[in-house]
């Protein structure tokens, strides 16, 4: 190989390899300085970039508590509603579960007069609310006078408890536990009764309707989002 | 306009030129010198896998063949490194300088593009063996070397064919790197927006040569615009003078929008990073992202003719006419799109203006190829001969380089499709 072919040959040509060497050091000083800031002075910073966030999900909970007495005539079924607006609470508040307990005892006076049948369901719909949720109570039933309890999950997911979770955005979080739909609309509460007779019913004048009482309560929460710091 | 229909207008300008840049050089009646001859086949090829990867990335990996789109962009901008690592082996100044050389030169390139596509495959696409092809350094190195030494060339300094090479070295430095350009400052006060630029996360070699590349572009071009300082003050100002001056003042402006901003997004900066602002977001798409798609074809467009890489003749110049014309009507509405999102603009005007623009531009374009392609600046090879020693190929060479090359794209577009089909994990092949 001759000295043209070579590339030595135009390194050295015309300015004995100044201008490389000038390249040389220029690109060997600021590849330095950038290996020092990648890899030391900005390497937490760039190692952390892509790691994923972890966020501290945070409850804090309240009752609205209420109760109604309806007096139902046997063979009949009354209907009690509630929502926000019933209630009296804000529109935008985040509705956790409700529950409902049904009270009666027989009220006729009569002496021997047994229980009547109350039979107590919520239909699945008027409001918007975790209606799949297997641990739902929607109908009961009894002629022993015991106190019944029908409960509705009305936020998906939510037990009430802190957590802490790893990914998406802090605003991706606060969305997903400010969702104000849940909550919304009335749910109704049916009540039927079917009066039993006591054996001196005939004497004193037939049992035909019941005092049911029911007391709601409706729990609600605030929710915090944290990021944690990594 | 989004980026997405940036990168789709990028994508048609670039295949725009690729392919009828291929159709010229096929069909010139007059010789043309060999580096320049591969050089202009090298330069459309580069065009055409820019092409490809602006314009299946344009599509955004929120659909179903979201591996499809991101194979295909990694991939043939493998092959996209491999062909200006190639380029700048042989143009402007041959350092491949036998048909050895040349040979051997081009047989590593393509394994180096090979092994990292595999690698890509076979391992994961960030991992660092997958970005070895990233030609910043190398091809900046040389692009810059040859700049120093043709512009500071003693007693030749107002050479018009010497202190061409200088030109045409900071030409292609600026089109592969313009965009890197912009965020210079950014390297030297350690921002965020340079150093956070592109990294893919989890592996830190990766991202580290990966911003290496970025930093050996930013010191490449601090070198030619103190170069291009000192040659001022000496008196001797040059075209491509105003061209590094312009890109790297951008880049101060930069700093001073974008300082404080952190992440940017895919494409070499070219994309605005979460948690930029409107304007920040608008200043990056006016910059960046208009070098990475529209300004690169300009440039390819400008060394292809007034370089003599082509030479237009009567039987080539209604396609050269054709390739120019489709360049400019597509970047005049692009940029239309642009100010269009930036200015509330109804359809019905910007179609006007658009209307007016291809009248002005069809005149621009009628004189401005005139005197592009009617005196080709040439290499001083009567004073300087022996930088550029003459070799002399065969047809089949050329032809040879074009079948490799179509031969390649095509292989790396079927991969990508077969790995689609197979589901494959981009980041780690344990689990495909």
């Amino acid at each position: 190989m001759s000295d043209e072919e070579g590339i030595l040959f135009l390194i050295k040509e015309d300015d004995s390899g100044r201008s490389f060497a000038l390249l040389s050091f220029a690109l060997v000083v600021g590849l330095a300085f950038h290996a020092y800031t990648f890899n030391i002075t900005k390497a937490n910073d760039i190692a952390n970039k892509y790691a994923l966030d972890t966020y501290s999900i945070d409850f804090e909970h309240y009752d609205v508590q209420g109760s109604d007495s309806i007096l139902i005539a046997s063979g009949e079924t009354d209907v009690l509603q509630l929502s926000r607006d019933i209630m009296g609470v804000e529109e935008g508040s985040l509705m956790a579960q409700i529950a409902f307990d049904i009270s009666y005892s027989e009220s006729s006076g009569q002496i021997g007069d047994p229980c009547d049948e109350v039979h107590v369901s919520i239909a699945p719909n008027g409001m918007v609310a975790d209606w799949q949720n297997e641990d739902n109570v929607l109908s009961d039933s009894n002629d022993n006078c015991d106190p019944m309890t029908l409960l509705v999950y009305v936020y998906p997911e939510y037990v009430g408890e802190s957590s802490e979770v790893v990914g998406s955005s802090a605003n991706y979080w606060n969305d997903l536990w400010t969702n104000e739909t849940y909550g919304s609309g009335t749910i109704e509460l049916e009540i039927s009764v079917e009066t039993n007779e006591g054996p001196t019913s005939f004497a004193t004048g037939g049992d035909d309707n019941e005092e049911i009482t029911v007391q709601w309560t409706v729990s609600f929460f605030e929710v915090e989002i944290t990021t944690l710091p990594l | 306009m989004a980026v997405d229909g940036l990168l789709a207008v990028g994508g048609i300008l670039s295949l725009a030129l690729g392919a009828s840049g291929l159709i010229l050089t096929r069909n010139q009646k007059q010789e043309v010198i060999w580096n320049k001859r591969f050089a202009a086949q090298i330069l459309c090829w580069i065009f055409i896998c820019k092409g490809i990867a602006n314009g299946v990335r344009s599509v955004g990996y929120e659909g179903e063949s979201w591996r499809f789109v991101l194979y295909t962009g990694h991939f043939t901008d493998q092959v996209f490194a491999g062909a200006i690592m190639l380029l700048a082996l042989i143009f402007p100044v041959p350092l491949l300088r036998t048909k050895k050389q040349f040979k051997i030169g081009a047989l590593l390139v393509l394994t180096y593009t090979l092994i990292s596509i595999g690698a890509a495959i076979f391992i994961s696409v960030n991992t660092p063996l997958a970005g070895l092809a990233d030609g910043y350094i190398v091809c900046g190195f040389i692009w810059a070397s040859v700049y120093l030494k043709f512009r500071f060339m003693s007693n030749y300094e107002d050479h018009k064919e010497v202190q061409g090479v200088s030109d045409v070295a900071i030409l292609l430095l600026i089109m592969v790197t313009g965009h890197i350009l912009f965020r210079w400052v950014g390297f030297l006060t350690r921002s965020d927006y340079f150093y956070f630029m592109d990294v893919y996360g989890g592996n830190m070699t990766s991202d580290y040569l990966w911003s290496m590349g970025l930093a050996a572009a930013a010191i490449f071009g601090i070198v030619i615009l103190f170069g291009e300082i000192y040659q001022v003050i000496q008196g001797n100002v040059r075209g491509t003078s105003y061209v590094i001056f312009t890109y790297m003042t951008i880049g101060i402006v930069s700093h001073i929008v974008l300082a404080g901003t952190g992440l940017s997004g895919s494409g070499g900066g070219t994309d605005a990073g979460a948690g930029y602002t409107k304007w920040q977001s608008i200043w990056t798409e006016i910059t960046s992202s208009v070098h990475f798609t529209m300004m690169r074809p300009i440039f390819g467009l400008y060394i292809l003719f007034h370089y003599g890489l082509v030479k237009i003749s009567e039987d080539n110049e209604q396609v050269g006419k054709t390739m120019a014309i489709v360049l400019i009507v597509v970047a005049t509405s692009a940029l239309l799109e642009i100010i269009q999102s930036l200015i509330p603009l109804t359809e019905m005007l910007s179609a006007g203006i658009l209307g007016i623009a291809i009248a002005f531009g069809i005149g621009w374009e009628e004189r401005s190829f005139q005197s592009l392609i009617s005196n080709p600046l040439r290499f001083p090879i009567r004073v300087k001969g022996l930088y550029f020693p003459e070799l002399d190929f065969e047809k089949s060479a050329y032809f040879t380089l074009d079948k490799g090359m179509a031969i390649l794209i095509g292989f790396v577009v079927l991969m990508a499709f077969i790995l689609e089909l197979s589901s494959a994990d981009p980041f780690t092949m344990n689990s495909w």
